[in-house]
């Protein structure tokens, strides 16, 4: 998209040998002892000083020559997934503190039961295929991030994403997950869940993500490097120079990994923008939040990995034109590139805050857009001509059985109004309505298929450890505890 | 003379030239020119017309840091030679970092350019600071602001416990808390009993003047 005029091999390979390069001569930094000396281990230059580690280009080849091409991600009964290799998969996004509240569309602090309502919608929703808890339980205190994931398990059968922040529930995480799979083995040849962490670009994970990254790999569980590089303050403000800092960045990771835990899958992520100068700020509506995303989505091509790319974002503040307009702007360019995953769902407010009905809305969105991926169909031309020559002139083809058995191909809107003005006036709602109706019929109507019992309290049993003897999910209200 | 040099120091502001600014400085002094003269005829003045321009919409971001920078440069030559009680006039102090546990360190120091740019002087602590270095940066430099900056859910926490590590030292009377950085909104800033929120730079600069009650 970005290089439309330009051959995107010819710059993905400019890219790669750029970074290939600033690996070699800068470097990247690791500042984690253990991490350092398994690297030093393994041939990787390692100045223990600055804890900067280079990587000889030998290295690196040998690393990508034997990228392994495994990165699935199941439903959480193990039989289908994802089609991220067939076609874009859209994904919820997150996970900020805040959510837009579904009565009243004011910004206010995110709670687990936020949590449970929004990966319900996800569930229900048809267009999206994988599924975040979009926010963070911010009543839920230090170890929210395994009741997210644990809501996760519960309220979808989709294939689900997240994280968590200290290396040390990284076990906990893999018992609800292997409690819910079946064993760490089906776990791990059928992963419904892959986790994600963002370097400081350029060059540096803390560590706290290297500790989380080195502990999902023993286990085998699909890990992306999501670069969240600022075009004009992290990285060069320039496009692709941006683009290099993405790539060097994740690079330097997929090749740590892969020799370190060979076989590690990997996603190759980016939810990059462009700093705005007036105000600082980090717009995600903006058109470069597609472009520089869709360069991501590029280079994961080039190298084989699934890319997890931001976009279908707007800096809106509610539901309105600019969050539209900025969604579609945001998401064409990805599509385009065929981003494996798309990353945005629900966001809005420069991924500040969720919105119940941007999600609803937003599906609405990637319906249509998916409608315009499938372009003119060609197979039946010669019974086109018959008919045109059948009804020529002045013709009906709304009585004609072709019209009946072909009209179902194009797309009808489930929230976008087509009513005459004067129904739609008397109707008197607005497209923010329809979607808070939507999404609070979902929210009381919309059943997720059940965890066993037994799996149920397993969930429970881990999460006793973090919140007490008395814990359990069915009872936890979620009352907003004080920070 | 002394004239055509507070005018180039001007200018090298404006035109965001930090090396030209540093060399006049040095000539400057080689001239004999009275340092803080310099100062407030010469480099004020630039960063007076870059926060104009900044306003008016001519320059961005860009511009702006790097007339600071440019002015930042020109201070470290000339505030060493100033004599005496000299000194140079400030709006007020700020004391400025992340908190610990966070390496976010772009928006800090945005916020600490801008308040320079605007007359303040900015002590930048860096990031990963504890609440007691904090503390001690406060007190050593008998600060009017605390500025501290959380880039995520698991450090904004700790702009809390400044907070609580300032009514300990018995500071908290006198220096107002700012606080700032992507997951921290107007509410949480009340809740952890910050003075002040600031969602971006420009406003920081605004809340800073409201917090030491100066005219902007």
């Amino acid at each position: 998209m970005i290089f439309d005029n330009q051959n995107n091999e010819t710059i993905a390979q400019l890219v790669h040998e750029k970074s290939v390069e600033i690996l070699k001569e800068t470097g990247f930094c690791v500042p984690d002892s253990q991490a350092l000396n398994k690297l030093e281990a393994a041939e990787f230059i390692v100045d223990w000083d600055s804890q900067m580690v280079r990587i000889p280009p030998e290295i690196l080849e040998a690393a990508l020559s034997n990228l392994p091409n495994n990165t699935k991600m199941y439903q959480r009964d193990g039989i289908s997934p994802a089609p991220f290799d067939i076609r874009s998969c859209f994904m919820g996004a997150g996970t900020p503190v805040n959510v837009l509240d579904i009565e009243n569309g004011m910004q206010r602090p995110a709670t687990h039961q936020d949590v449970q309502k929004l990966v319900t919608i996800q569930d229900a929703l048809p267009m999206v295929d994988i599924v975040r808890p979009t926010v963070t339980a911010t009543d839920q205190g230090e170890y929210s991030d395994l009741i997210e994931i644990a809501e996760l398990l519960r309220f979808t059968n989709k294939p689900i994403v997240h994280r968590v922040l200290s290396p040390d529930r990284v076990e906990a995480a893999i018992e609800m997950l292997a409690a819910v799979a079946g064993s760490e083995e089906s776990l791990r040849q059928h992963p419904n869940f892959a986790t994600l962490y963002c370097p400081i670009s350029p060059g540096y994970f803390t560590p706290e993500n290297i500790g989380c990254m080195l502990r999902w790999a023993q286990f085998g569980i699909p890990i992306t490097l999501l670069s969240m590089a600022m075009g004009g303050a992290s990285a060069p403000v320039t496009l692709l120079g941006e683009l290099i800092v993405i790539n060097t960045d994740i690079l330097a990771w997929i090749v740590a990994l892969q020799m370190l835990y060979p076989g590690t899958p990997l996603l190759y992520g980016s939810v990059s923008a462009v700093l705005d100068m007036r105000t600082g700020i980090l717009p995600l509506g903006a058109p470069e939040r597609g472009m520089v995303n869709s360069g991501a989505a590029m280079m994961g091509n080039f190298y084989g990995i699934p890319s997890m790319c931001g976009g279908l974002s707007s800096d809106a503040k509610q539901l309105d034109a600019q969050s539209g307009a900025e969604k579609v702007l945001t998401a064409i360019p990805l599509l385009k590139e065929k981003a494996s995953i798309i990353y945005g769902v629900g966001a809005t407010d420069a991924g500040s805050s969720i919105s119940y009905t941007q999600m609803v809305l937003d599906n609405e969105i990637i319906a249509g857009l998916r409608r315009l991926l499938q372009g003119f169909e060609d197979d039946n031309v010669d019974a086109e001509v018959e008919l045109i020559k059948a009804n020529t002139p002045r013709g009906n083809f709304l009585k004609e059985d072709h019209t009946r058995q072909n009209y179902q191909q194009h797309w009808e809107p489930e929230v976008f109004s087509r009513d005459a003005y004067e129904t739609w006036l008397e109707k008197g709602e607005t497209i923010e309505d329809i979607c808070r109706e939507k999404a609070l019929d979902i929210i009381s109507s919309h059943k997720p298929k059940s965890l066993p019992a037994d799996v149920e309290q397993e969930i429970d049993r881990v999460l006793r450890r973090y919140y007490g003897p008395n814990f359990s999910l069915e009872i936890n209200q979620g009352e907003l505890i004080k920070f | 003379m002394s004239e055509e040099m507070y005018a180039k120091l001007t200018q090298a502001v404006i035109e965001g030239e930090p090396e030209d600014a540093e060399l006049l400085a040095k000539q400057a002094l080689e001239q004999g020119l009275d340092p803080l003269t310099c100062v407030n005829e010469g480099l004020t003045k630039g960063i007076q017309k870059v926060g104009e321009l900044f306003a008016s919409g001519e320059y961005f971001l860009p511009e702006l840091i790097i007339g600071a920078e440019a002015m930042k440069k020109a201070l470290a030559v000339l505030e060493p030679a100033m004599v005496g009680d000299q000194s140079r006039e400030v709006v007020g102090k700020v004391v400025i970092g992340t908190v610990e546990g966070d390496m976010h360190e772009i928006g800090k120091t945005l916020v600490g350019t801008m308040l320079i740019a605007n007359g303040f002087q900015v002590y930048d602590i860096g990031v990963d600071k504890s609440a007691a270095e904090f503390v001690a940066a406060v007190n050593e430099n008998d600060a009017d602001i605390v500025g501290a900056s959380a880039l995520l859910t698991t450090t904004m926490l700790q702009q809390k416990k400044l907070i609580e590590a300032l009514e300990e030292a018995n500071l908290r009377g006198k220096v107002k808390v700012m606080v700032g950085g992507a997951p921290v909104t107007n509410s949480f800033a009340t809740e952890v009993g910050a003075d002040g929120y600031a969602e971006d730079a420009i406003s920081a600069v605004d809340l800073a003047f409201r917090l030491i009650d100066a005219p902007a």
